[in-house]
């Protein structure tokens, strides 16, 4: 995306317009982004024209506020609203520990390049402390993903696109990771993410788990070989009793041991209770 | 609700620094709570507040998008992790509350549509649509929707009718165009300048790369 052209801003000022009116194309969408990469300051213009176009709208065609989502789509909602909430709770106390600064091999994330907002910056911030790799670890116990679903002690959380960091390719992204701490097993259930071609570029799973270190366990790589859903075992470098967050980056093939993200999809485990 | 109304403020005299002094006196008028500052900080009880606050906001847009469909609960779901996501951004002196969510939400909406590759046409609800002044919105938002009406209203012509089939009927440009058999660029033209029009009489302020 980060060519050498630039764009007039004629031509930028009118995809501003699009986007608030039509939306764009995704040749147009690269374009205004990456010219907003380049000037984060038009962000600012961008949603003017939003905020206008949003006004007009709402005054053209007002909206119905005397009805409210249905109950199962508002225990949803506070649902997801608690796995954000559960990523703040976790990142917190972690941005106090101040731990990267003494450890000689860890390395700080670019990725926190100020696109990165709220609950989602938070989760950021666990990982910008730095990464790195562990032994792996033998384990020959390997139910299947139904049979490790159905265990009371397996948590479960649901991947989301993390549309401020991400890339619109993974926009898609949806489905479900289990992680049962006993068993030191999970898996990933990941629809809506593009084929990749592994001689350029893997999936990387990184497991956030305040309670064992700062730093993310590194989940292993992994490649998405099908359209639709898939199910990939987790291959976590050690071992992860309180999984908060899981997260994807795209790496270079075999995976690293400091990325540069950005985390393209994540996954908050609700908290317990 | 907090609000950015600049009230009486005349479109040719622009300094927006009195349009929000004046917009501090409105929310003195009108005292709320800012919950999306709240949510950003962290205060778990205002993510509540937000759901309950602007989930029939977020919701009547879906259905108004999608229809009465289960699409339009994971377009409600996609708009609220949205939010979550951008809170913090939110600025009080820039926007209300409920534009600020309505923005958040008819994007992720109209790029779910595009994604789909269908058009962005709003559809009437399944109840008959109620003035802006509906009962459940706040005297700051119905001051908004009167200004914005004003302002549209006051376009020189054929302006307003470009501006309402582009973002009322959900027409794209091209279509726009055609129907009213005008160049391409003069349908963006006016399109734009609608915009310009209300941003400078709502006092929303950007980063302008082009002059006017």
């Amino acid at each position: 995306m980060n060519s050498t052209y630039t764009p007039n801003p004629s031509r930028i000022d009118q995809l501003m317009v699009d986007a608030a009116t039509q939306g764009l194309s995704p040749q147009d969408a690269a374009t205004l982004r990456d010219a907003i990469d380049r000037d984060p300051a038009l962000s600012l213009e961008a949603e003017a024209y939003e905020l206008a176009a949003t006004a007009i709208e709402l005054a053209l065609f007002p909206v119905v506020l005397d009805e409210s989502p249905p109950a199962t789509l508002r225990d949803k909602l506070m649902q997801s609203a608690t796995q954000h909430q559960r990523m703040a709770d976790t990142a917190g106390p972690l941005r106090l520990t101040g731990s990267a600064a003494d450890r000689p091999t860890k390395a700080k994330f670019s990725w926190t390049d100020g696109r990165f907002f709220g609950w989602y910056a938070a989760a950021a911030a666990l990982i910008a402390l730095g990464l790195v790799l562990y032994q792996p670890q033998a384990s020959n116990q390997t139910p299947t993903y139904e049979q490790l679903a159905a265990l009371p002690s397996t948590v479960k959380a649901d991947w989301g696109f993390n549309s401020d960091a991400g890339d619109k390719r993974f926009a898609n992204a949806k489905g479900q990771v289990i992680w049962n701490s006993t068993q030191q097993t999970g898996y990933m259930k990941l629809a809506g993410l593009p084929i990749n071609d592994p001689t350029v570029e893997q999936y990387q799973l990184w497991i956030v788990d305040p309670a064992r270190d700062a730093e993310p366990i590194d989940g292993g790589v992994f490649n998405i070989t099908a359209q639709g859903e898939v199910i990939i075992p987790i291959d976590a470098k050690l071992r992860s009793d309180s999984p908060a967050v899981f997260a994807i980056t795209i790496e270079k093939p075999g995976g690293v041991v400091v990325s540069q993200g950005p985390l393209q999809v994540v996954a908050a485990v609700p908290s317990a209770g | 609700m907090t609000a950015f109304i600049t009230r009486t403020r005349p479109l040719d005299r622009p300094p927006l620094w009195v349009a929000r002094q004046r917009s501090t006196r409105l929310m003195t008028q009108t005292p709320s709570i800012n919950l999306l500052t709240q949510v950003a900080a962290g205060q778990s009880h205002a993510v509540t507040a937000v759901i309950d606050t602007y989930g029939p906001l977020v919701w009547s847009l879906a259905r108004r998008y999608f229809g009465r469909t289960p699409e339009a609960e994971d377009a409600v779901q996609d708009s609220f992790i949205a939010l979550w996501q951008s809170a913090d951004r939110f600025d009080p002196d820039t926007a209300s509350e409920k534009t600020f969510v309505a923005m958040i939400a008819r994007r992720r909406m109209i790029d779910r549509l595009r994604r789909k590759g269908r058009r962005i046409a709003a559809q009437p609800l399944d109840a008959s649509p109620e003035p802006a002044s509906a009962k459940s919105d706040t005297l700051a938002n119905q001051e908004q929707a009167r200004i914005v009406l004003k302002v549209i209203d006051e376009l020189d012509p054929p302006q307003p009718e470009v501006i309402r089939r582009s973002l009322m009927d959900g027409l794209t440009h091209a279509e726009i165009a055609e129907a009213m058999e005008l160049p391409l660029g003069t349908v963006k033209t006016h399109i734009r300048r609608g915009l310009m029009k209300v941003r400078q009489a709502l006092g929303i302020r950007g980063e302008s790369v082009v002059q006017a």
